[in-house]
Order: C-alpha cells, then structure tokens, then sequence
C-alpha cells in the first residue's frame, strides 16, 4: 500500500512536470521570436549578416531556457500530492504520503482510504495540457513577423551580404598567403630576401583586414603576387626564385578562381533569373551585386538595386544584362593594362581569358582571341602596340601595348625652375634636353659625377621608398579618396620598391 | 481500533446530529458546531436573542447523550455558591454536621444562561469549573462529572447591567457561536413543534462513555504539516505586531488569539473530519472551525468599530489571504 502511494504521488509529479515543460517552453518560445523578430528589425538598418542566424540561435537558447527551467521547477513530491489533493479530495493523498512510514491504525485507515480514490484518480484528466491561447497567439504572431520581416531587403542587408562576402574572399585568400608564408618561413631560404617576403605578405594581411570590396582583396593579393614576381627576377637565389613565382602563382590562381566562381555563380543566377521565380530573381540581383562589388563597378551595382526595386521587371533585367556586360569588358581593360605594366620592355606577354573562353594567348606582338558566349582579351606589349581580340557573342576587348617611350623626347612647353636629370648622359641628345627656350628663358647644363644629389648625404633608395610607401599607405587607409583612386595610389608606392 | 468499529462510531454521531436536529428547528450549522465542541472537549458561548431555543438545544443534547443536564439563571444577585454549591448544617446521628451540598455545576451539561448578566466573581467561580473541571469550597476540592460541558449564553442586546465577559475569560470558550434568527419557513416548522400537541421524541443514541473514547480517538487523527501550518499561520495572521502581518490585521485588530484559538482550531477541526467521515484533517475543515474559534478571540480596535467591520469579516480577509498564497 505504501509504495501505491508513492508509485501515485511520483505519477502526479511527472505529469506536473510535463505541465511546467509545456508552460515555460511555451513562454520562452514566445520571448525568443519576439527577441528573434527584434533582431531582424535592427538588421533592416545595420548591417547584420548572421541576423537570422542569430535569431534562430536565441530562439533555440530561449526554447532550451523554457525546458530546463520547467525541468527544474517541477513541484516536489509533497506538492504534487497537494496539487492533487486540490482537486477535490480533501487531503487524502498529501496525508497519506507524509505518514506513509507510519503504522498506527489511524494511518493505516487513512492510507486504505486514500489509495481507494488514487485508484480512481485519472491523472490525465485531472491535469490536462491547456495551451494558453494569448500563448499561443503571441507566437504565432511573433513567428510570422520574424519571417515577414527577414525576407525584406534593405541596403543594410545588402551591404551586409557584400561585406560578408568580401570578408569571406579575403579569409580564403589569407589562407593562401599564410601557405605563402608557411613556405618562405623555412630556414634554408634565410636572408635578406625572405625578410622581404614576410615585410610584402604583412602588408598583404595588413590590406586584406581593411579590406571592403573582393575588388579591394583581389587587388591586394594580385599586389603581392606581383611583388613576389618581381622579387622572383631580382634575387641570386635560384630555388628562392622559383619558389617565389611558384607561390606568385599559386595566389593568382586563387584570386582568379575566386572570381571565376563568381562569374559562373553570376551568369548561373543571370540565366535562371530570366523565366525563373522572385527567389531566383532575388538570388540574381544578389548575385550582380556582388559582381558589381568585385569589379568595383558602380554602374552595375545601380542595375542590381533598380532590379531589385523595380519587382525584376524585364527592362531591369536587360537593364543589368548590359550593365553587367560593360562592367566586365571594363574590368577585362584595366586587366590588361596592368598586366602589360608588370610586363617589361623584354615584352614578355601574357593574356588572361574568361574561363568560357577556349582561347589561352602567349605571344608577342599582334595577338587575337576568339571566344564562343565568352570574353577575350588580347594583349600585346613593346614596340608592336596591341592586339585585338574578338568573340561571337561574347565581350571583345581590345589589346593594349605600353613601352617605356622612345630615346627622342617630344618638345613640349617651357616650364620655369624644372630641372631634367639624366643619370647616363651617354645616351640621346642633349639638344632635346634642354628643350626650346622663351624668349626670357634659359635653360642651364650641369653635369655632375654624382649623380643626382647636388648636396647632402646619400640615403639609401630602399629606405627612403619603403618610408615613403608606409606614410602613402597610413594616409590612404585614413583618407576618403574613392577606392580607384586609393588603388592607383597604392599600386604607385608598391612599385616604386 | 478496526475500521468498521470506526464506521459505526461515525454513523452514530451522525445519528445524534440528525436527533438533535429533530428537537431544534434548522439551526444545522449551531447543531453542527455543539456537537464538534461536545467532541472536541470544549466549552461552548452562544449568542444570540432570546427565544431562539438555546435552552432547547441543551435539552436535546442532554437527551441524546444520556448526560445529566442543569439550568443556571445568572443573574446580578447570583453568588458564586449558588453555582458550585456549598457547605450546610445537617443533623446527623444527632450531631450537627457540615455537609457539601453540590451546586448546579455538577452535571454533564450546564447551561449557564445569560452568563453576563452575573457579577465577575460568580463568573469567575463557573469558569473555573470549566477550566479545572473541579470545585473548591472551604478547604475541600470536589470533581465534576466527566464528560463535563458548559453551554453559556448571552444576550447581544439589553447591555445595560451587565458584566460582559473580559477577554481572558472568554479565551476559555472554544466556541462562540451566532444563533441566528430562523426563515420564515424554519419559523413555521417551529411553530409546529411548540404551538401544538406535537412533541418530538428523542432517543438517546450516544453516553457519556462513549463519548470518551470517541474524543480519544479522534485526538489520534492525523493533521498533515501542510494542513496544520494553514491552521498556525491562520492564528499568527491574527498579530499585527508580526512580521509580515497582513493589512487588515494592522488596521483592525488590537490584540490577536491566543495559543488556545490553535488548539481549539487543531481539536474541532479533528472532530469535524471524523463527522465527515474522513480519516485526515483537510484546509476545508480549518476554514469552518475557524470561525467559531477566533470570533471572540480577537479584539478589534476602534477603527473596525468606526468602520463597522466583524470579527468574521477580518477572518473572512485573513482566510482569503492565505489561501491565496497557498495557491
């Protein structure tokens, strides 16, 4: 008999503790949706990429919460007995449970008549699982709301997702400098050159925390990827050497697969988009975004976001076909023209093509690619000039050559105070030096063995330049010069070494 | 003691109830509380007008527990061996001897009618034969007959005159019960009884004896802490200097109950549960108990009176409170 009393308090006590469970899990589920619908609130207007994330998580803490804290507050045995006293019995069970260890005729009495009505005691029944209605609104209420308000686009979510993709570019593209590193660390390459190494990868890692846009990433591993090249051809060391362009290479590959990926993901987003659904329509307008970013093309961003806007009409789609077309033809340009600047007058060439393209171009002079629903370029270098390249169908680009100018300076205007130094007065004419005088103009020749200092000491070029581009680059991160401009600023500086 | 000894004991109280009730017309709830005091080992005050049949109540009690029954007039000029009795001059054997004559008191059940309309000191000499449960005259100490029960009553109007009870003495009452007057139709059963040749007959059901060991057994039911801490904290609500007093005890009340109220709780509230034929004291059978056994156990100040609030009206509140946070 006692253990039916205990077997029947224990059995009350569960389903109480289902009761609370229920209760408090409910509650906590309401406040974490309505934090949940909070926080995608904040996100319409600060950038906040893990938002739902974030809220999905809370709510999962809140839910957790709700359990363990019905878990937990689950009445004690002598409460439960209470609790089903309450309903009508008169405090049978709770006296039968408190003197159960007893044995006196009175106790015993009092337990048979007690089990009789446990025996009759439909636990269930007595303590149904009510849902509490204003409950159950409320999450229902702040469920739709959280939904509603994370499928609106903003410009803080979208600069959010370009900022978390941007930050997802350079972390990968970190990886590899860090691999970079990993390589020159080893002892046997020790020297001077290596400390150059580690000094270029620094400021790459420096330039990729800082950086906002996949253009600015690209372009700050394409930097260092240049400098380990041209390192590459002015050390002794043979093997260093090679590893150095090995790694120059490997970077490069990176940031083009990175982008080609984008490409792919962009064009696979643009053709699904044309008859595809709003979902796929959003994705696209994303997608362009993020292209836009990459090729730092304002044009593209503008077509994306009036896609968007304009419920992905068809003129906005066509809209940001072209723009899209553009921006690439445009990005192809700058391409070469920095790779033919890597180049030297030995005019080793190489052309990069869109990975749609079947054609890969490595030669001087007149150069000319051909492409199906693809881009080409074509670049050429040295005394040659350009080529062209073309595609049925796809963004032609033209080729564009640079040289370091003829022997033969051009007359131009007089201009007053300009000194012209020529560090080996053996070649050219010194006529052309000196240029035509005005009528009131003079213009005065010195020569000097020493070169270009008149007075002073001589410092070190690489000092002097590494100084100079350290303060170039403090000012630019500080300064708001617009990202092309920052750029060239940088290029300039990082080539001067 | 066996369960259906127990059974039988019930169904016999059971049947005194509905005895009485015959003799009484409605007044279930006077019934009910007598008899709980009868069980319980206690002392009974009621108040109410005259001719609602208090008198009456105690006769059909005294019928249906074959107990000795004595009427007590108080009045002014009641001296206190009129009630306890005393020595007188006999001849015996031709000698004079002094011989204890027992007073009115020596019975089962004394009504003391209209108890404060006698001076203190012969008040005094009934309650401490309710207390003691013996009498003292001269240097002799006699005991009164077991079981031993006082029914006083009182008038709550007609003051004047009259030597109202202090607090201390009515502490001894477990009770104070409101006779209250009848309905209409309780009016015209009445007359039926007293108005005609129709006299109910009553039969005795119980004896003193039994009533012994009844009030025996119910002392060994069993009170749950929960049940018992209601029935503590329902006293302690009763003290405004106490932490924690509840509001209407700090505005209402003077002085709250004595340890006797939680005793008179505890026992009638035992005897009540064994009536209902339980075997365990239940919150429910604190809530009824508590009424009788607190009213006149708690002093309110002149801010009730102003206010015309009852001492039933704060133990309602007090009642109120404590459920609540029970709840």
């Amino acid at each position: 008999m006692e253990k039916k009393v205990i077997r029947f308090v224990r059995n009350v006590r569960a389903r109480l503790r289902e009761l609370h469970i229920v209760d408090k899990l409910l509650k906590m589920a309401v406040a974490g949706l309505l934090t949940a619908a909070l926080i995608s609130v904040f996100a319409l207007f600060v950038p906040f990429y893990y938002a739902v994330f974030a809220a999905v998580i809370v709510t999962a803490i809140c839910i957790l919460a709700g359990f363990l804290w019905g878990f937990i507050n689950t009445p004690t045995m002598l409460k439960s007995a209470l609790m089903a006293d309450s309903k009508g019995h008169q405090e049978k069970f709770s006296t039968a449970y408190e003197n159960v260890d007893k044995q006196d005729d009175f106790s015993l009495m009092q337990r048979r008549d007690a089990v009789k009505e446990m025996e009759q005691f439909k636990i269930r029944r007595e303590f149904p699982i009510i849902l509490s209605k204003k409950l159950i609104g409320g999450l229902l209420l702040f469920a739709v709301l959280f939904a509603a308000i994370s499928s609106i686009d903003t410009p803080a979510k979208q600069k959010a997702f370009l900022s978390h993709d941007s930050k997802k570019a350079a972390e990968e593209v970190k990886k590899q400098i860090e691999k970079v590193e990993k390589e020159f660390d080893k002892k046997s390459y020790e020297g001077a050159d290596t400390k150059e190494v580690a000094k270029a990868i620094n400021t790459a890692k420096k330039e990729l925390k800082t950086a906002k846009t996949r253009q600015e990433v690209a372009k700050a591993a394409k930097r260092l990827s240049r400098k380990l090249e041209q390192m590459a051809k002015k050390t002794n060391n043979k093997e260093l050497g090679r590893k150095m362009s090995e790694q120059a290479e490997k970077l490069n590959k990176k940031v083009e697969k990175q982008q080609d990926e984008l490409m792919k993901a962009a064009k696979e987003a643009l053709e699904k988009a044309e008859k595809g659904s709003d979902k796929e329509k959003k994705e696209a307008a994303k997608k362009m975004a993020a292209m836009a970013s990459a090729l730092g093309n304002e044009e593209l961003a503008k077509a994306a976001e009036q896609y968007s806007r304009e419920n992905f009409s068809d003129s906005s789609y066509n809209n940001m076909k072209q723009a899209l077309s553009k921006a690439l033809k445009n990005s192809n340009q700058n391409n070469s023209l920095e790779n033919a600047k890597a180049s030297t007058a030995s005019g080793n060439a190489s052309a990069k093509v869109d990975p749609n393209a079947t054609v890969n171009i490595k030669q001087q002079g007149n150069v000319s690619g051909n492409a199906a629903n693809g881009a080409a370029a074509g670049q050429g270098s040295g005394n040659n000039g350009g080529a062209s390249g073309n595609g049925t169908n796809g963004f032609g680009n033209s080729g564009a050559g640079w040289n370091h100018g003829s022997k033969n300076g051009s007359e131009r205007d007089a201009i007053t105070n300009n000194k012209v130094t020529v560090p080996d007065g053996t070649l050219g004419n010194d006529d052309n030096l000196t240029g035509k005088a005005n009528e009131n103009g003079s213009a005065v020749k010195q020569q000097s063995e020493h070169g270009l200092t008149w007075s002073g000491n001589k410092v070190d070029y690489g000092t002097v330049s590494g100084s100079y581009k350290d303060k170039a680059y403090k000012q630019v991160d500080g300064a708001s010069y617009p990202a092309s401009m920052k750029e060239k600023i940088r290029n300039y500086f990082s080539d001067l070494e | 003691m066996e369960e259906h000894d127990m059974k039988q004991w019930i169904d016999m109280v059971k049947d005194c109830e509905r005895e009485i009730g015959k003799g009484i017309i409605g007044q279930k709830e006077v019934i009910r509380q007598v008899l709980l005091a009868v069980l319980a080992d206690g002392n009974v005050l009621l108040e109410g007008v005259p001719g609602l049949g208090k008198t009456e109540l105690v006769k059909a009690l005294s019928k249906v527990f074959d107990m000795a029954f004595s009427r007590i007039q108080f009045t002014p000029d009641l001296m206190p061996a009129d009630v306890t009795g005393t020595n007188l001059i006999i001849k015996e054997d031709g000698n004079n001897v002094f011989k204890f004559q027992p007073g009115p008191v020596f019975s089962n059940i004394v009504l003391a009618d209209e108890i404060n309309r006698a001076t203190p000191k012969t008040q005094s000499a009934l309650l401490e034969a309710m207390q003691e449960k013996t009498v003292t005259v001269g240097k002799e100490t006699y005991e009164l007959p077991s079981p031993f029960l006082v029914l006083a009553t009182q008038n709550p109007i007609e003051n004047e005159g009259t030597y109202p009870l202090p607090e201390a003495q009515l502490d001894r009452f477990l009770f104070k019960i409101l006779v209250e007057f009848p309905d209409k139709a309780e009016l015209k059963d009445i007359m039926d009884i007293t108005v005609t040749n129709f006299k109910p007959a009553l039969e005795n059901i119980l004896d003193g004896n039994r009533i012994l060991s009844i009030r025996q057994v119910i002392r060994d039911m069993p009170v749950s802490d929960a049940v018992m801490d209601y029935a503590l904290s329902l006293v302690v609500a009763t003290h405004p200097e106490k932490e924690g007093a509840p509001d209407v005890t700090k505005k209402y009340i003077q002085t709250g109950a004595s340890p006797r109220a939680a005793q008179a709780i505890v026992k009638t509230s035992k005897a009540r549960a064994f009536i209902e034929g339980r075997y365990n004291v239940s919150f429910e059978d604190i809530r009824f108990v508590a009424y009788p056994a607190l009213r006149h156990r708690l002093a309110l100040n002149f801010d009730a009176i102003s206010d015309n609030i009852t001492p039933d009206e704060v133990i309602h509140k007090l009642i109120d409170g404590i459920d609540t946070i029970l709840h």
